[in-house]
């Protein structure tokens, strides 16, 4: 992976070693993502001069494999559906607090020791995780267009769904394409993470400024 | 010494006529292009396009040419096929009447050249005739599939038939047809019986894509999606003992064609984009041998600086990397390998046992060498 | 720009330009703008152009004129010039430009004050708190309610050594209202952990009413959809000592704005951050498309060019 992008991108602040506790995880999805991809150009046999994807359409159980689910925690999960012609490749993204302690950690200024978190704390952390979440994935999914693997509308119990059809592995290198929604996994994370560190950060300063002129 | 060609941007299907000096290949759509091979280097880059053979009007899915008659036969998913003849240099296509309601997905003509099998979407394999009474090609059907006929192959000697289906069976069928083949014809199940008499079925736990006979007839190789390929004892299949297949797992994603050599080894490539060689010492069972590929004589392309130059900034521009997008996978191909010939001549200096095409529209020739040293 | 003026840039740009202006050069005007939930309307009415009338909308002046009496405006903050207000505002101001004094910095001065009439109106009762704490009287009203927005309020509850102002802060997208959360929880934490602000008001957010509302009859709980929480500070002698008044008036009035311009802005950032990622993953997509076989070049002229042999 060009790791070296990702540091000349907008998030300098990501860090990376956070990926580590990932890998495993992507490996797994990578590799069955890799199995799961072998389609090739398949017309319909029920009706006639239409070629669509059989995942979508799932008329011929016989064209259909085994949906795989692939589970990191309750919280995150991938779901591969394959057929004949066509993946539709499904993310539950991480929605929970961990992920924050663990950038608050490593971010280069360490924030003073939180206090005790109390019962509502907890829940607007989840509440700011989800609403990034939501927000992301529908910026991207108004550009699915642009994105044309991007499932306009998610899996039911998924935020965000991909489409890959015989046409997309036809027309892209299919490691590339698997790399890209690698890539996508690994950063959608910590891209989250980072917005609302961020947002925290700017919060603080802008809390501290405000009674500093009172002093 | 192998022979590498990105002769269109994309290639579908390819077949060669029978001296070698013309190809047909499937860009991906609807036509099929006629390519000159090219008589001196260089060989990379587009090759000269002299015919464009345009009667379908939906993806080409299988493009066969016959050696003898110089025939060429094409299906589509337009559910249409037509047999095209050269007449003072021009390509006339004649309409077959095929009858199915669905994308044919292959052809394949027989060794005689006088029928040749249509795999369909529709569950059935027309075996077409021509009928000089009628003037057109006539269809009869194959029927005992529950799913899409994916390939299908004739046997070198005796009028039988394999198919491939999605429905995870490869079938041998009779397809003797008295009117051609004549009264008698012997195959390895002994006298002909009537046409579409199901002789052999074996069932794989995968899609069945493709299927092959090797040239003596004496073994039917077949792949699945579940990375298997196996191999049937056509003889014992026939006495109908338990053992007459045998299996062979793969550590490689799924072969989606399948190639019998001339000296009987078998060469299959798809999903996996090296093509791997199978073949079995005297006694032995059929086994993986190794994998196809080239280290010397591959021709690095040349480039202009301003050329070089100009591509880095479009790339630095649209995929904001440096290096030019360039494909990083050590095999020759770099998408699914979707077409596998045999060839047995020489294109310039290279001599080329057998040929392969995939959707990055290179024309891969393999020769003896890339053969011997896989074996090693 | 960290802060926000305390009051109406256009406001105080018109404002000037009649004030400064020589008799023989006076210009007629007629200028509507709103801001944070004020209307301003100013006017200098072409027919009578030594005459300049301001008017202002809020939405709770009566609120505010119970509070602090009707006297206050008219005595206190602007003797002579409270009018009778122009239809559709709260209160109108009139300015004789004949009898204004000479002296620039007067000038100046009557320019502030007068670009800052939505937070004088707003901050009435504060102001009347803070004065009678600095003055060591005893609290005039046990507390001041002004609901400034739909849904909100802002709450001046006088104590013996201090004036605890309450917010109740809502937004009715959730975005910003979970920004706002953010933003609160932090302001609370900066005051609780950094030792250069152990001089600065308390400040504690609660989504519940704090303790001091609480005890108060009469004080309507706030709740809706967006509802995000109270947030109180406490003032003491020491903050508004020394001719500090005006500042902390403005700057304790215009923590909804405040707050509110830092919430759109973080929510801003937070667009163009997710463009800028999305674009980025375009161009990863984009590194999986291969280069496309040139068959032939056009030149710029539209003409095929062949490269020679």
């Amino acid at each position: 992976m060009s790791s070296g992008f990702l540091r000349g991108g907008s998030s300098g602040t990501i860090p990376r070693e956070g990926n580590f506790a990932l890998k495993p995880y992507l490996d797994c999805i990578r590799e069955t993502l890799g199995a799961a991809l072998c389609v090739s150009n398949f017309a319909s046999q029920i009706v006639e001069r239409h070629n669509k994807p059989e995942v979508e359409v799932g008329t011929s159980s016989e064209l259909l494999l085994n949906p795989i689910v692939i589970r990191r925690s309750d919280h995150e999960s991938v779901l591969i559906e394959s057929a004949v012609n066509s993946v539709r490749f499904s993310i539950k993204a991480r929605i929970a607090a961990e992920g924050v302690a663990r950038l608050a950690a490593a971010s280069p200024h360490p924030a003073p020791p939180a206090p005790p978190l109390r019962g509502s704390q907890v829940k607007q952390l989840d509440e700011m995780d989800e609403i990034l979440a939501r927000k992301f994935t529908r910026f991207l999914m108004l550009r699915a267009d642009n994105f044309i693997v991007l499932r306009r509308k998610p899996v039911p119990g998924y935020d965000i769904s991909f489409l890959l059809t015989n046409f997309n592995v036809e027309a892209l290198w299919k490691h590339k394409l698997i790399d890209f929604v690698i890539q996508f996994m690994e950063e959608i994370d910590s891209e989250i993470s980072a917005m609302k560190l961020a947002v925290n950060e700017r919060a603080r300063m802008v809390g501290y400024q405000y009674l500093r002129e009172m002093c | 010494m192998v022979f590498e060609a990105r002769v269109e941007s994309a290639i579908t299907i390819h077949a060669w006529n029978a001296d070698r000096t013309l190809l047909a290949v499937c860009p991906n759509d609807n036509t099929i292009a006629i390519l000159k091979v090219p008589t001196a280097e260089p060989l990379d880059g587009p090759w000269e396009r002299v015919a464009t053979l345009s009667e379908h009007d939906a993806l080409v899915t299988g493009i066969a040419w016959a050696p003898t008659s110089n025939k060429i036969v094409t299906v589509s998913q337009d559910r249409n096929a037509y047999v095209w003849t050269q007449v003072g240099g021009e390509w006339k296509p004649s309409l077959v009447i095929l009858r199915i309601a669905a994308a044919a997905t292959s052809v394949q003509w027989s060794p005689g050249e006088e029928k040749f099998a249509v795999g369909s979407g529709a569950k059935v394999v027309p075996v077409c005739y021509y009928e000089a009474a009628n003037d057109f090609w006539v269809s009869k059907m194959i029927k005992d599939h529950s799913s899409t006929v994916g390939a299908v192959a004739w046997h070198p000697t005796a009028p039988i038939l394999a198919t491939a289906s999605f429905d995870c069976r490869c079938r041998v069928f009779s397809a003797h047809l008295r009117n051609i083949d004549g009264k008698e014809a012997t195959t390895p199940w002994g006298a002909a019986a009537k046409f579409g008499t199901l002789l052999y079925t074996y069932e794989a736990y995968g899609w069945v894509l493709d299927v092959a006979f090797s040239a003596a007839g004496d073994a039917l190789a077949l792949t699945a999606q579940n990375s298997t390929v196996a191999v049937v004892d056509m003889a014992a299949a026939a006495a109908g003992s338990e053992g007459a297949a045998q299996t062979i797992r793969l550590s490689e994603l799924p072969l989606t064609k399948l190639l019998f050599l001339p000296d009987g080894q078998l060469v299959g490539a798809g999903h996996c984009y090296s093509p791997l060689l199978i073949g079995r010492a005297e006694g032995a069972p059929w086994a993986v041998i190794g994998k196809l590929s080239t280290s010397a004589g591959r021709t690095k392309k040349s480039s202009s600086k301003v050329d070089s130059a100009r591509r880095m900034f479009q790339a630095a521009a649209s995929t904001g990397t440096l290096d030019s997008g360039a494909a990083t996978l050590d095999s020759l191909h770099q998408f699914a390998v979707c077409g596998l010939q045999r060839f047995g001549g020489r294109v310039v200096q290279s001599d080329a046992v057998f040929t392969s095409s995939a959707l990055d529209g290179k024309i891969v020739g393999w020769s003896a060498r890339e053969i011997a040293a896989a074996a090693q | 720009m960290l802060h926000l003026e305390p009051g109406h840039r256009i406001m105080a740009e018109a404002l000037a330009a009649r004030i400064h202006a020589p008799p023989d050069r006076r210009e007629a005007v007629d200028v509507r703008c709103s801001d944070f939930g004020v209307q301003y309307y100013l006017c200098v009415p072409p027919e009578q152009q030594n005459v300049l009338k301001l008017s202002v909308w809020v939405r709770c002046f009566a609120e505010v004129v119970e509070g602090v009496g009707e006297a206050f405006f008219a005595e206190q903050l602007y003797p002579g010039m409270v009018q009778p207000p122009e239809p559709g505002y709260s209160l109108t101001l009139a300015l004789d430009l004949d009898a204004l004094p000479p002296e620039e910095e007067a000038r100046n001065e009557l320019v502030r004050k007068l670009s800052c009439v939505g937070r004088d109106v707003l901050g009435a009762p504060l102001r009347v708190a803070l004065l009678a704490l600095l003055g060591g009287a005893a609290p005039p009203r046990p507390y001041y309610a002004v609901h400034h927005r739909e849904g909100e309020a802002m709450y001046v509850v006088p104590k013996d050594d201090v004036v605890i102002v309450v917010f109740g802060i809502a937004f009715a997208s959730p975005v910003e209202a979970a920004i706002a959360k953010a933003f609160l929880h932090e302001i609370e934490i900066s005051r609780r952990q950094s030792r250069d602000l152990a001089t600065a008001p308390t400040v504690s957010y609660t989504h519940e009413p704090p303790l001091e509302l609480k005890q108060l009859d009469g004080v309507r709980p706030l709740q809706g959809a967006g509802f995000v929480g109270h947030v109180s500070l406490a003032l003491s002698k020491r903050n508004v000592e020394g001719g500090r008044l005006e500042k902390v008036l403005a700057l304790v009035v215009g923590y909804r704005n405040y707050l509110m311009f830092h919430v759109m802005g973080a929510k801003s950032q937070l667009h163009t951050r997710i463009r800028s990622r999305s674009s980025n993953w375009l161009q990863v997509l984009n590194r999986a498309m291969p280069e496309k076989l040139d068959k032939e070049k056009k030149t710029i002229t539209g003409r095929t060019f062949r490269k020679g042999p």
